[in-house]
């Protein structure tokens, strides 16, 4: 959110893009009302003439000079004109409550689309992109949707503006001048204050955000209530008040300064727009008793007028200005859908061999200087059982993260079956199974749960049953009120929400049950398992991974029994490569590390 | 029930389960049921006003007042105008009087206007947001300290949690209510003074006015019940759509996303549970329109009716044009104000809707009052015997039970392992001994006394914890840490030294800004994403930043590698040795470094006793033991390699 200026050719053809986009969400029976909306400008000076000659016509009833009936006629005009202004008014109420929904969903649409489309490394906040989907999401997207409207409206009236301007002109051109004159300031804070706006914005949503999530917190009812645990025990709760009171304080604080100073200017300039007004309805009193025969109707057209001619400029004005200062938000919420995509292959190629090759492959995290991967080169082959050991920060899960394309290496290549990564994206992904370590807990059914790891097959439910059964899960499931149709989750009709180690069983069913792929990837299986969970994954182990290449990260080092390799990472590289024998002759960090937690099984 | 020998009246635990009663039974329907009653919308209402009024006399005096003094400008206009209207027609017909005659009344007549439109533009807009910084941030305050009271394991029960989750979201009710109050008795006031208006004018036409007027606000009470959308299924369906939006941006879940190219599934249902939000909310639009249009349409028809027996009492001679004139203008000047009814009532309403809520959640969950608090213990009982427990049940679903007949006793200096299979209860256990969460028969004591009997924060001044589900807040990396001892938040020494002892200093270095850097993304996004084992570190430093005489670990070094798993019991056993422990792991091998080693099974104590004496009883814990054992070198000191390959 820079402070670019924005060329005038470029603010030209984002309003167009917005316009387009607005147009298509507002939909038909929108745009006809608004068509109608040109209509219904004329009137207010309709109503005015109207009102005038009505105004005219009672005095001459009260004379004897006019008749009862034709005065009745145009009272009856006038209401009519009334009904129609104030049907109108509620279908374009109405319509602009629809529009407005249509426009928030689909901004919402559009950043899904955009957040699982773009690249992995924007979401790590790289080019600032989250801070930007914040913005945009609050305030460039509304503009956007809603271009269309505003748009409208300002030629609307610029009818009604026009109309008015006639009208009164036909008294005396003075008055008009006058009453526009005065509406000037108005116009002119009303673009400064825009911009002020902007900037505020973009500085004091953060702050604003802030106090939503510390009451948040200090409530529990996010996340259903887990920060309460923390607040009520470890007894932070003033502590944690006080900040929200300061940060609430002090975010107030600025809205209202700049609040404050906006709505004094504005009331000077109402002042200065109301002394013209008065002086103006001086002018029109001074004529009837100047010349009689301009008869009392003028006093009540310039009366009526004289004000809605004001607001209506103000309206007109004001309405072009922001459209035009909005386009700053525009352009921010078009960069976010012009942000990279991940490159997709249209024909992934099926792998049969998916040898893994790591060549000299470097990798930093966006913002951070520090290497997590560093030069690292590694070979291993279809079918190959190994284990990737190392502490945390060691660079593990960067490795897997590599390999599944979520991230770009900054040097060095990957390939996966000869060809490489970068280009053959989706054919890559379609070979690896991955369980990530936090793995989702989708707000589903516990068959969508598991299906949602393949999408290329139709549900098959044997299939199904099968992968579940050789985890272990389809005992519990089993167990389940309505078995697989069993909505699970913290959200769920029941409160369902799985235990760690049943939620980890499906994960692992997710994985087996992707069975079109030929590398599997495991991070951390067995963290939330119990001993004999454990002991029995260990044991299904190579029937679970078949012929598979297997990729295992744990802390656990009791797995190297049942994989033919380590690796073992260390600040980015990979310091040991070997079976669990080779790296205990080399009685490295490995097997320093394997000492350490094989100490504790001594049975003394 | 059973006895409960704690010398305390019965009654005392009566009232507590009545609370619990309270808040199981309530259903959502009870809850929809009570917003058609009148009734409670008044006593919403009073409770609500009361409530501003302490939050800030001020705010509410100074606007009331403000609305109500501007409210009748409009009035005091007309008759400037009518006396204008006057002159001029006199002059017209008779060619009497002069123009600086009428230029004392035009100036007036701008005055007032003036100041009219200054409040046009004060109110609304602003009247909302100065309340909102009030009043809006006055219920949160009161929202936050009432939460405070709310026993934790009745708020993680789903009915309630929604409940509860409704009500804390629906900050805004207050301000809605006065601030639309306040619009709505000023239009109220400003028709009024018109009607008095009226009433010199033609009192056919005054009680035309009153009677409309009367209809319009009986019919928006009417119909708000029926056009408003029930808060509590569009906030579930709200929270589900905004669940889905943030799959695909967040974490892990983004990356399956990608790996498994379920955005399109995912869209699906944020689609699915979007449209039945935009559904109510455009039901709800459709009803307001319709409520909206029938008072405009139906006013100006009244206008027509009115002002057309005025024509005809012009012509009779009965009624000057003058009159006539100030009753149009009369007239058009109440169909600003009525306009403006609808919305300001149809608001307000909606705010009293979200206060009864409140209201009917916060004032059934009762607080002990300040004698109560006074007279409870502030000091243990029992010196010897910190953690004990008889037969003690537990569940956090009925008939479903987690604890079964517990009974042991953990002394002081006694470091003590919990061991047992996923779902045994371990977690629930510690729970349940340090007084989150209440017993459902049996008894849990601290230090001799039962939880309740103990003042509020004794006991967690005594224990320092880690949880296994612990929450690392958004807050800075130090302050994330020195939480653990809230008095010394700011201390970096001891901050970092604790954070040796977990395992966490090298983060300080790892993180651009150190102990400054931000933990998380909520709403800062340059935040740090810590990994599991990270962030585990943390939390371990935060229980050793506590420091207290109790402590209790559960699971500390699940996510850790072995050399900084050792480490971390390492320290554990080096600092708090001596002192009161209980760790839980499963990893089973560390509960040798406890004293005595408690194994829970199916929800039941099966085993207790040393490691030795277990392993010679070959029982569950042998069992566990020997399960995680198994894959272990003999030649590195395990007990051997098993299983097949």
């Amino acid at each position: 959110m820079k402070e670019e200026r924005i060329g005038f050719r470029q603010s030209l053809r984002i309003a167009g893009r917005a316009l387009a986009v607005s147009c298509r969400t507002m939909g038909g029976r929108s745009l006809a009302v608004s068509a109608v909306g040109f209509l219904a400008a004329f009137l207010p000076a309709w109503i005015s003439t109207v009102l005038a000659r009505f105004t005219d016509q009672v005095k001459g009833l009260s004379q004897g000079e006019a008749a009862v009936g034709g005065t009745l006629l145009t009272l009856g005009t006038l209401t009519l004109l009334f009904l129609a202004q104030a049907a109108y008014g509620a279908a374009q109420g109405y319509f602009g409550e629809l529009n407005t929904q249509r426009t928030v969903k689909y901004i919402k649409r559009t950043i899904i689309d955009c957040t699982s489309r773009v690249q992995y490394r924007y979401l790590d906040n790289e080019a600032d992109f989250r801070n930007r989907l914040l913005f945009a999401e609050q305030e460039g997207g509304i503009r956007v949707a809603e271009s269309m409207q505003q748009v409208l409206l300002v030629l609307q009236n610029l009818v009604a503006f026009g109309s008015l301007v006639t009208v009164l002109f036909g008294v005396s051109p003075w008055m008009v001048l006058a009453l526009l004159l005065a509406c000037v300031p108005s116009v002119v804070l009303s673009q400064l204050q825009k911009d002020e706006e902007y900037k505020e914005k973009t500085k004091g949503m953060k702050e604003g955000a802030m106090s939503v999530h510390l009451f948040y917190i200090c409530a529990g009812a996010n996340e259903r209530c887990r920060s309460l645990l923390d607040v009520r025990f470890g007894g932070i709760f003033p502590w944690v008040k006080r900040k929200w009171r300061s940060v609430s304080d002090g975010y107030l604080e600025k809205k209202n300064a700049m609040t404050r100073r906006h709505v004094l200017c504005n009331c000077l300039a109402d002042i200065l727009r109301n002394v013209f007004y008065v002086g103006v309805l001086l002018l029109a009193v001074r004529r009837i008793y100047q010349d009689p025969s301009v008869g009392l109707g003028v006093f009540m057209l310039v009366f009526t007028l004289s004000g809605q001619l004001q607001a209506t400029t103000t309206k007109l004005f004001v309405g072009a200005a922001r459209f035009f200062g909005d386009i700053r938000f525009m352009k921010d919420f078009f960069a976010l859908e012009d942000t990279p995509r991940e490159a997709l292959e249209d024909h992934p190629r099926t792998f049969d061999r998916a040898d893994i090759v790591f060549d000299h492959v470097s990798f930093a995290y966006p913002g951070s200087e520090r290497l997590a991967l560093d030069d690292l080169s590694i070979r291993i082959a279809q079918g190959e059982k190994v284990a990737i050991v190392g502490e945390n920060g060691s660079g593990k899960s960067t490795f897997i993260n590599l390999l599944s394309g979520i991230h770009e290496a900054t040097e060095g290549r990957i390939t996966m079956g000869g060809f490489d990564i970068r280009g053959n994206l989706r054919a890559v992904r379609r070979a690896i199974s991955v369980v990530f370590q936090s793995f989702g807990r989708y707000e589903t059914t516990i068959r969508e749960n598991i299906t949602i790891a393949d999408g290329t097959k139709p549900v098959v439910e044997e299939r199904l049953r099968e992968c579940a059964r050789s985890t272990g899960a389809l005992d519990f499931i089993e167990k389940q009120p309505k078995g697989f149709d069993e909505e699970v989750g913290t959200f769920s009709e029941t409160g369902n929400d799985l235990s760690g180690g049943q939620w980890q069983k499906i994960a692992m069913t997710r994985a087996v049950y992707r069975d079109g792929a030929r590398v599997m990837v495991l991070d951390e299986p067995t963290a939330a398992l119990d001993p004999l969970a454990e002991a029995a994954l260990y044991r299904d182990f190579s029937r679970l991974t078949g012929d598979r290449t297997t990729l295992l990260i744990s802390h656990r080092l009791g797995i190297t029994s049942v994989v033919d390799r380590v690796l073992v990472f260390d600040n980015g590289r990979i310091v040991e490569d070997g079976s669990h024998q080779d790296l205990m002759r080399i009685d490295g960090l490995y097997a320093k590390m394997y000492r350490a937690q094989a100490q504790w099984y001594v049975e003394k | 029930m059973r006895e409960m020998s704690t010398g305390f009246p019965v009654s005392l635990h009566s009232i507590l389960d009545t609370r619990t009663e309270f808040l199981c039974t309530v259903h959502i329907q009870d809850m929809e049921a009570s917003q058609k009653g009148t009734g409670n919308k008044i006593k919403a209402a009073a409770w609500g006003i009361k409530l501003a009024w302490k939050i800030d006399k001020r705010m509410l005096l100074f606007w009331v007042t403000l609305g109500i003094g501007l409210a009748v400008l409009p009035a005091v206009a007309l008759a400037f105008n009518r006396n204008i209207i006057a002159h001029l027609l006199a002059f017209l017909t008779t060619g009497a009087g002069r123009f600086s005659d009428t230029v004392p009344d035009l100036v007036a007549l701008g005055l007032i206007l003036t100041v009219s439109g200054l409040s046009a533009r004060l109110s609304d807009d602003l009247l909302y947001m100065m309340m909102f910084d009030s009043y809006y941030l006055g219920l949160e305050e009161t929202m936050m300290d009432s939460a405070q009271e709310i026993e934790l394991n009745e708020l993680l029960k789903k009915e309630v949690g929604d409940r509860y989750y409704a009500v804390i979201s629906r900050c805004g009710s207050l301000t809605d209510l006065t601030s639309s109050g306040c619009a709505l008795l000023s239009k109220l006031v400003s028709i009024g003074s018109l009607m008095a208006v009226a009433l010199t004018a033609s009192i056919a036409v005054f009680f035309a006015a009153l009677a409309y007027v009367t209809l319009v606000l009986w019919l928006n009470h009417a119909l708000s019940g029926r056009i408003r959308v029930v808060w509590s299924e569009i906030r579930e369906h709200l929270r589900r759509a905004e669940y889905f939006e943030k799959l695909a941006q967040d974490g892990d879940t983004a990356k399956e996303t990608r790996v498994f190219e379920s955005a399109e599934k995912i869209k699906e249902h944020w689609q699915n549970a979007y449209r039945r939000v935009e559904e109510m909310r455009l039901r709800q639009d459709a009803g307001y329109a319709r409520l909206g249009l029938f008072t405009n349409a139906g006013f100006y028809l009244f206008l027509a009716v009115a002002v057309g027996f005025c024509v005809f009492r012009v012509a009779s001679g009965a009624m000057g044009p003058d009159t006539l004139l100030v009753v149009f203008m009369l007239c058009t000047g109440m169909a600003a104000s009525i306009g403006g009814i609808a919305r300001s009532y149809q608001r307000m309403d909606y705010g009293l809707y979200g206060l009864d809520i409140q209201r009917r959640f916060l004032d059934g969950a009762p607080r002990p009052g300040a004698e109560e608090e006074a007279g409870k213990a502030e000091e243990g009982l029992d010196g010897e015997n910190v953690f004990s427990a008889k037969d003690l049940c537990f569940s956090y679903r009925k008939g479903i039970p987690v604890l079964k007949n517990l009974t042991f006793r953990i002394r002081r200096g006694e470091t003590v392992a919990l061991v047992g299979a996923n779902g045994s209860g371990k977690t629930t256990l510690i729970k349940v001994l340090l007084g989150l969460f209440r017993p459902e028969s049996g008894e849990a004591r601290f230090q001799g006394r039962p939880h309740a009997d103990y003042r509020r924060g004794y006991i967690s001044s005594r224990v320092g914890s880690f949880f296994q589900d612990f929450y690392l807040f958004h807050f800075t990396l130090g302050e994330n840490v020195g939480i653990g001892d809230v008095g010394h938040v700011g201390d970096e020494g001891r901050i970092l030294s604790a954070m040796e002892k977990g395992g966490a200093r090298a983060l300080v270095d790892r993180l651009p800004r150190g102990l400054q850097n931000m933990l998380g993304r909520q709403v800062y996004k340059e935040g740090a994403l810590l990994s599991g084992g990270e962030g585990q570190r943390v939390g371990v430093s935060r229980a050793h930043m506590s420091d207290k005489e109790i402590m209790v670990f559960d699971e500390p070094a699940s996510m850790l590698d072995p050399i900084a798993e050792m480490e971390q019991f390492r320290h554990i056993r080096e600092r708090f040795g001596g002192r009161t422990v209980i760790l839980v792991s499963h990893r089973i091998a560390f509960a040798r470094l406890a004293d005595r080693i408690l194994v829970l099974a199916g929800g039941e104590l099966v085993e207790d006793g040393s490691h030795g004496e277990l392993m010679e009883r070959d029982g569950v814990y042998a069992k566990f033991f020997r399960e995680q054992a198994q894959w272990y070198d003999a030649a590195a000191g395990g007990a051997g390699r098993g299983g097949s390959v």
